[in-house]
């Protein structure tokens, strides 16, 4: 009897308590994912190591120093030194600055672009939709290397022109999610009821629709912000992307490839940090994905749907 | 169906029209061919005359796109400056040897892949699965020429320093026997493999997981089905409607010239020759190239597409 007054009792107080909010239920998600966890301290601690590195350990990243070339690691240079005596270390972190700038500037440019074009599509459909889903699926239809790599060449002249050439390709991945979003939410009830009580595209779009719109954006950005890593320094490797005396990891690596054969750690570092980036970048879109898109897990499996 | 099939490639034709025009005006607005002729002008009327005819350099930059336009649909690509024999001919020399590593990765490639997510799919959180996620996941994050230079120094360089023996070239280097031309192609082949799995296995294991935990899978287990049979007959062939999608994306992608992999290898596939004529620049093998990848693209995906009718007699095409 007195069990069953307490659990009822238990019962009423869970009710009695404030239901959490959407963004408080994912952030309680989002840190009880161990990987996503892992992949935020990694990021933060790799992009302070490559501000922070080089105040330590200040060498000029682009000033020869002869006396001192082709060093292997040691104290006075972390990294070693290329061959005409520049200081990896300085040199890895300053590209490893840059891959994140370009990145982050081409991540949040194509989402700012394409979150706005697919919710136009989505929300409006008809004609503007037809003509905006075509323009999505040419972008599909290209191949992105080539079609960077000509782009590249003749207008990625510094490292946030490189970054708008690839937002400016990468916008589709994002308007085709934001797309798929809108033209399922607008056929809510709630989106109607609004739209009867008079409400204007703007409203509806600001209010019910764009934060509905987010988690599943959010959750792209991360994925994009891993591709856009990788197809950076590999627009850079073929020489095409950030220009010298300047350098990215990518760069670094195809300087150090002529050499590879007895020197292969010098290879082997710069191409290792931009795994590493990546997979720390890939970790938190995972750990994102599971906190603010549930339905979308894959993980704990979908039996309860 | 046939119909279906027409529309898609009439809709695909002027989305590849304005994607080669931009090319072509890209291409165009940043190079001159005439540079190499100013500085000897009296002397070279004749050879300036020619490239200035050759290029159509008197046309207006905007309206030279479509004079090639009109020697494409003539099926006349142009003479490839940087390589010396004309556009067409260098696709399909450069294209089969970029498809005798792209076609044995992709097979390798989607077998294993398969293999590992149903593996994982049924095993979820075993040991097992745990391992192999996390590899594909390792895999993922490495940029093609990592890969390919890891590899290549590993098998091809450093195997010889430790073991004394070079079981595989890291590049083209013999012809007709079977044998050494297999020893060429395994590491690039390898390379592109192992990244292709890493990317499908881990889509394929989401796909096969979500259809184990369908209602007709349940039922086909009750019905007392052997486990071999709803696995693979009923699972697999439901989970592989996307994964089809992927594969064609995939395999349009390889056999587009992977780039990267192949200069490493000094393969002498599509990707070396396109670098080459970015590099020069040589604008008729530039739109070639742009050309044959998106045209590869579109019919794959329109292969992709009929297979899903195949596989999924629900959809109908109309």
């Amino acid at each position: 009897m007195t069990t069953l007054d307490q659990s009822s009792a238990n019962a009423l107080e869970g009710l009695a308590d404030k239901p959490k909010s959407f963004g408080r239920l994912a952030w309680e998600r989002f840190i009880h994912h161990r990987l996503a966890i892992l992949g935020l301290v990694g990021l933060i601690l790799i992009a302070l190591g490559f501000i922070v590195g080089p105040m330590i350990n200040s060498y000029p990243f682009d000033k020869p120093d002869v006396l001192s070339r082709l060093q292997g690691p040691s104290r006075e240079h972390w990294f070693g030194t290329d061959e005409i005596g520049r200081d990896l270390f300085v040199r890895t972190a300053r590209g490893g600055r840059y891959s994140l700038a370009i990145g982050l500037l081409s991540a949040i440019t194509a989402t700012a672009i394409g979150t706005l074009i697919g919710s136009v599509a989505g929300y409006f459909g008809r004609a503007v939709d037809a003509l905006i889903a075509q323009l999505i699926n040419l972008f599909l239809v290209v191949p992105a290397l080539i079609v960077l790599s000509v782009f590249a060449l003749n207008f990625g002249s510094n490292w946030w022109r490189l970054a708008i050439v690839l937002a400016g390709l990468l916008w589709v991945r994002i308007a085709r999610v934001a797309r798929g979003v809108v033209l399922s939410i607008k056929e809510q009830e709630y989106v109607m009821a609004a739209r009867a009580a008079g409400a204007s595209h703007l409203r509806i779009i600001t209010r019910h629709i764009l934060p509905n719109v987010v988690g599943a954006v959010t959750v792209e950005i991360t994925l994009l912000l891993g591709s856009v890593i990788v197809l950076e320094s590999t627009l850079s490797f073929l020489g095409l992307g950030v220009r010298p005396p300047d350098t990215s990891l990518g760069r670094l690596v195809a300087d150090a490839k002529g050499n590879i054969d007895n020197d292969p750690l010098r290879v082997l570092t710069p191409g290792l940090v931009i795994v590493l980036i990546v997979l720390c970048v890939n970790f938190l879109g995972d750990g994102l994905r599971d906190a603010l898109d549930p339905r979308a897990r894959s993980e704990r499996g979908s039996g309860d749907d | 169906m046939f119909a279906y099939v027409l529309r898609r490639v009439l809709a695909t034709i002027p989305l590849l029209m304005l994607t080669l025009y931009l090319v072509h005006v890209g291409v165009s607005a940043t190079t001159n061919p005439l540079a190499d002729f100013y500085l000897c002008l009296p002397k070279c009327q004749q050879g300036y005359d020619r490239i200035l005819e050759v290029y159509n350099l008197d046309v207006s930059i905007w309206l030279r796109p479509f004079l090639w336009f009109q020697d494409a649909a003539t099926g006349d690509l142009g003479f490839s400056s940087s390589i010396g024999i004309p556009v067409s001919e260098v696709l399909r020399v450069r294209g089969w040897n970029t498809a005798m590593i792209a076609v044995p990765s992709f097979i390798f490639g989607s077998i294993i892949a398969l293999l590992l997510s149903v593996y994982s799919a049924r095993r979820q959180y075993s040991f097992g699965d745990y391992f192999f996620t996390g590899l594909s996941f390792i895999g993922f994050a490495f940029p093609s020429f990592v890969m390919a230079l890891l590899l290549q120094n590993i098998f091809g360089v450093q195997f010889e320093n430790w073991f004394g023996v070079k079981p595989f070239n890291t590049g083209r280097k013999t012809g007709e026997n079977v044998l050494e031309l297999l020893r060429d192609i395994t590491l690039p082949a390898t390379s592109l493999a192992i990244l292709g799995i890493a990317a499908d296995s881990r889509f394929g294991r989401a796909a096969m997981l979500e259809t184990l935990n369908q209602d007709y899978i349940r039922t086909a287990r009750a019905k007392g089905l052997n486990e071999r049979r709803v696995v693979w007959r009923h699972a697999l062939r439901n989970a592989l409607i996307p994964i089809v999608t992927l594969w064609a994306l995939s395999l349009s992608a390889l056999l587009g010239g992977a780039v990267v992999t192949e200069s490493i290898f000094s393969w002498p596939g599509l990707g070396p020759a396109f670098l080459k004529a970015l590099g020069e620049p040589d604008l008729a093998l530039v739109l070639g190239f742009v050309i044959f990848t998106g045209v590869i693209t579109v019919v794959f995906n329109l292969i992709a597409d009929l297979l899903y009718g195949i596989l999924d007699p629900r959809i109908r095409f109309d």
